[in-house]
């Protein structure tokens, strides 16, 4: 028997590497900011509830408004990296999510439970202000969970060496990845980065108000960006204990070990600089918008970047145990045209829909 | 290949999750579909008519449907996913590789459906009447179209047809099953459209509305249920043989599944027929929710009998439910479970309790628990160690489908005995020996005595001295010997001659 660790399926990938992988980041990225703005936008919500006030109150309700169709839009985004990723690291994740059962079941019930505490939150009216705090409380306490829950399993999946001892210990799947020195840093890094990339998108949407004259645009802009600007800096704290918390030759692989993992990471720790320049400037700018154009922009491309360092991390940690240059393909070229035609149909009548929906508003 | 992943092991039969997820989720996400189609159809209806009271309803009905559909049947499906990637990830994973851009596709349906439903909800008051019709009708075409890819994959698993030697997509995806399998879904997605019509009816006030709205919404669950019968008839008809025997008493849950669908759909249409017909004024919540649920209890009966009779596959004719590929049966058996299982604790070797109970996960706990629902305490219970090893190695000759035994004789043993040492598994039988008791325990797991494999045949004409004399000698490849004692023997020879020489007043 050559290890533990199970083969790929007998089955080849109906499709080249390149090319999941691709769809991979693609529609994780997307996934990424519907996710951020949600468990980001839950926590802003929630803090900005008990803080009080008429301000902090109607930020409140604006974000929660909003999370509803995030929700549903995380979710269906979620889907599509979810059914890659399985594609291509498939017998990595079942295997971690077997040792991990029960809490990774339970991601399921208590997004049903959140979703809903996010329709009543943003349909009731103001009449139950102690009830609708509960109900931000479990909405964020929700997310948190899930997030928490994903970050174990995920991480847990590029630590086959772990594995025989934790499933031996105990099968019954109650099992965590506490065990890995870069849990914590891993998990605080993902969630800090949704509350700043929340942050930023609420001080964008308050930038374009401000250049409309609307009075709530500032306090938006305000709020938003500090929430951005002070997180990010931590950021770099975080991350730098993330970094030193991953194995002596993944952080040599990145230090000039791979050209492109090395620019990775050099991007993902420049481009946030120019987000945050951006940011702080556009506070106090009679005419914001643009500024926030720029950092949005940065902050993208900032998240694209860490998609591959993540990527390279991945596949650094996998090294010697599965590299996907060895999976067999035969690629289903017929089937595949089709979805990537299906894809563009789709695309263009959400366009559609979207723009007939705006055109009334 | 073999025995790849881990087996999730907690302590009870676990496929009973995979049950509750899906069929609420079938329920739910039918309804996703002929819900769609009856918005948008009804909507259509009320402009034409200028029915601003039948527009209203409508619009709170529409949000009562993304609330189910959009929260509770999305995650619902996502549920699935998970529970079925913990529980046979094997079988997942095959899955994913044969359709991945099956499943690709049905998620680019998915997304549309989902902003589809978004924007028909809150554009109802918005949009003009032209534009939120078409985006009901894209929300419909997009979620039947997510079913007409889905259900290619869940027909798949049960006739896979000439997939089995091509592994070419569309032979897998449009197998014997598709089409029968595909109109039976659409028609009762549209009767469910009508059974939750009833329930949102039901909370209005009495009046023209309501009156009108149950009458309507009974002529959808009338004719979607009829028609949905009638593709039920005809699926029932593309399925093989062999599945007909499982349905008709072999395995006692298929059977019983397929008896609640058979009478619950009957309470169902008449329940339909007294409220939406002869009496549509005396629908109330109460019995517009029986209505629902025993449209529940229909569709997941169905479900339950459809998986039950795959078994002891995945995916029928490739890959066995405990994650062994069909073709890869010889060269397991060749060195064992133990052997090809990568996941065994391989302390085995000096503890033949730990040899026992990992042969146990391996080989069984994909689909069975030690105790309770599936549990095989209770299957072993008064039998001796070599009888069990025996049979173990014959499973897959018993009478519910089993996948082959492909284990040494020392895992048998290992298996038997920690089997027999499980709480539950003592004999609780006191008093004197009883031969039918006896039948029972020893041989009704691959005969009956009328029916299938029927002894009454089988002993036909024999004497009790002829079956104690073969009860002795019964060890072959498929039959496992008689290991009782021989007062036991007698007694069974003693039954037996009764079942098969009947005249002389045997059990019926």
């Amino acid at each position: 028997m050559n290890g533990i660790i199970p083969s790929p399926d007998a089955l080849p990938l109906p499709g080249p590497v390149w090319l999941f992988k691709s769809l991979l980041h693609l529609t994780f990225f997307l996934h990424l900011l519907a996710m951020n703005f949600l468990l980001g936008g839950a926590v802003i919500a929630l803090v900005n509830r008990l803080r009080g006030g008429d301000e902090g109150h109607a930020l409140a309700r604006w974000i929660e408004g909003k999370l509803p169709t995030t929700m549903a839009l995380t979710v269906t985004l979620g889907v599509a990296p979810l059914l890659f990723v399985q594609a291509v690291y498939g017998q990595l994740l079942y295997t971690s999510s077997v040792l991990m059962a029960w809490p990774w079941w339970f991601v399921v019930p208590v997004l049903i439970v959140a979703y809903y505490s996010a329709y009543t939150l943003s349909f009731r009216g103001e009449r139950y202000a102690g009830a609708l705090r509960g109900l931000s409380w479990v909405l964020m306490l929700g997310l948190l969970y899930v997030s928490h829950i994903y970050v174990h399993n995920m991480s847990l999946a590029i630590r086959p060496e772990a594995w025989a001892a934790i499933y031996h210990g105990d099968p019954s799947g109650m099992n965590l990845n506490y065990g890995d020195p870069s849990f914590w840093p891993r998990w605080l890094h993902f969630l800090l980065a949704a509350v700043a990339v929340a942050g930023l998108a609420i001080g964008w949407v308050g930038a374009r108000r401000v250049g409309r004259e609307d009075a709530s645009g500032q306090v938006m802009l305000r709020q938003g960006n500090m929430w951005f600007l002070i997180i990010t800096a931590l950021q770099y704290l975080i991350g730098t204990w993330f970094l030193l918390s991953l194995p002596r030759e993944t952080i040599l692989f990145f230090m000039g070990g791979s050209v492109g993992a090395s620019i990775a990471l050099f991007a993902s720790l420049t481009l946030p600089l120019g987000a945050l320049m951006t940011a702080a400037l556009a506070v106090r700018h009679p005419q914001p918008s643009k500024l926030m154009n720029v950092s949005v922009a940065h902050l993208l491309a900032t998240v694209l970047a860490m998609i591959f360092v993540r990527d390279y991390v991945r596949d650094h940690l996998l090294r010697g145990v599965f590299e996907t240059s060895n999976l067999v393909v035969e690629a289903q070229w017929g089937v595949l045209g089709i979805f990537l035609a299906l894809l563009v149909l789709g695309l263009g009548t959400v366009g559609w829909m979207l723009k007939r929906f705006w055109a009334t508003s | 290949m073999a025995l790849n992943y881990p087996v999730w092991d907690p302590g009870f039969a676990h496929g009973l999750l995979i049950a509750i997820v899906a069929i609420l989720h079938v329920y739910v996400s039918h309804f996703a579909i002929g819900g769609g189609l009856f918005l948008v159809v009804t909507e259509t209806l009320a402009r034409r008519r200028n029915d601003h009271e039948l527009l209203e309803y409508l619009h709170r009905h529409a949000r009562f449907f993304i609330l189910l559909t959009l929260v509770f049947g999305a995650l619902s499906g996502v549920g699935i996913w998970f529970t079925i990637s913990l529980i046979n990830p094997a079988g997942t994973s095959a899955l994913i590789h044969a359709f991945v851009w099956g499943w690709a596709i049905e998620w680019v349906f998915f997304f549309v459906e989902i902003v589809a439903a978004l924007i028909y909800y809150y554009g109802w008051k918005r949009m003009s009447p032209r534009d939120h019709l078409t985006v009901g009708w894209i929300y419909f075409g997009a979620a039947w179209a997510s079913m007409i890819v889905i259900n290619g994959i869940i027909s798949f698993q049960m006739t896979p047809g000439r997939w089995l030697e091509t592994h070419g997509f569309w032979d897998g995806f449009f197998n014997p099953t598709y089409w029968p399998s595909l109109a039976t879904r659409s028609f009762f997605a549209v009767a469910i459209a009508g059974f939750f019509c009833l329930w949102t009816a039901a909370r209005l006030d009495r009046g023209r509305l309501r009156y009108w709205l149950v009458r309507y919404s009974g002529r959808w669950a009338g004719i979607g249920l009829g028609l949905a019968i009638a593709a039920g008839i005809w699926w029932m008809a593309s399925i093989p043989e062999e599945m007909h025997r499982l349905l008709d008493g072999s395995m006692p849950i298929a059977e019983a599944a397929w008896w609640w669908m058979n009478w619950m759909g009957a309470g169902l249409i008449l329940l339909l027929v007294f409220f939406t017909v002869f009496a549509p004024r005396t629908l109330n919540h109460v019995t517009a929710g029986l209505i629902l649920l025993a449209g529940l209890v229909v569709m997941g009966a169905g479900e339950w009998a459809r998986e039950a009779v795959r078994k002891p596959y995945v995916i029928h004719g490739y890959l066995y439910s405990n994650g062994i590929l069909a073709d890869e049966v010889d060269e397991i058996r060749d060195g064992g479970y133990l052997a090809h299982a990568r996941w065994a604790d391989t302390s085995y070797s000096e503890d033949p309790a730990v040899m026992g109970e990992e042969i146990f996960r391996v080989a069984c706990g994909n689909c069975h628990a030690r105790r309770g629902y599936l549990g095989l305490a209770q299957r072993v219970r008064g039998w001796d160690e070599e009888y069990t090893t025996a049979f173990v190695q014959r499973l897959e000759y018993t009478l519910r489908p089993m996948p082959p035994w492909v284990g040494t004789e020392e895992e048998a043993a290992a298996l038997a005995s920690y089997l027999l040492a499980l709480p539950g598994a003592e004999s609780t039988v006191s008093g004197p020996v009883d031969g039918e008791h006896i039948y029972e325990r020893r041989c009704s797991a691959c005969h009956s005595l009328h029916g299938e494999r029927a002894l009454s045949e089988l002993v036909e004409g024999l004497t009790t001295e002829d079956l104690d004399e073969y009860l002795q000698d019964l060890e072959s490849d498929e039959m496992p010997p008689f290991t009782g004692s021989d007062e036991e023997r007698a007694a069974l020879a003693g039954f037996l001659e009764v079942v098969g020489n009947p005249e002389e007043g045997g059990p019926q």
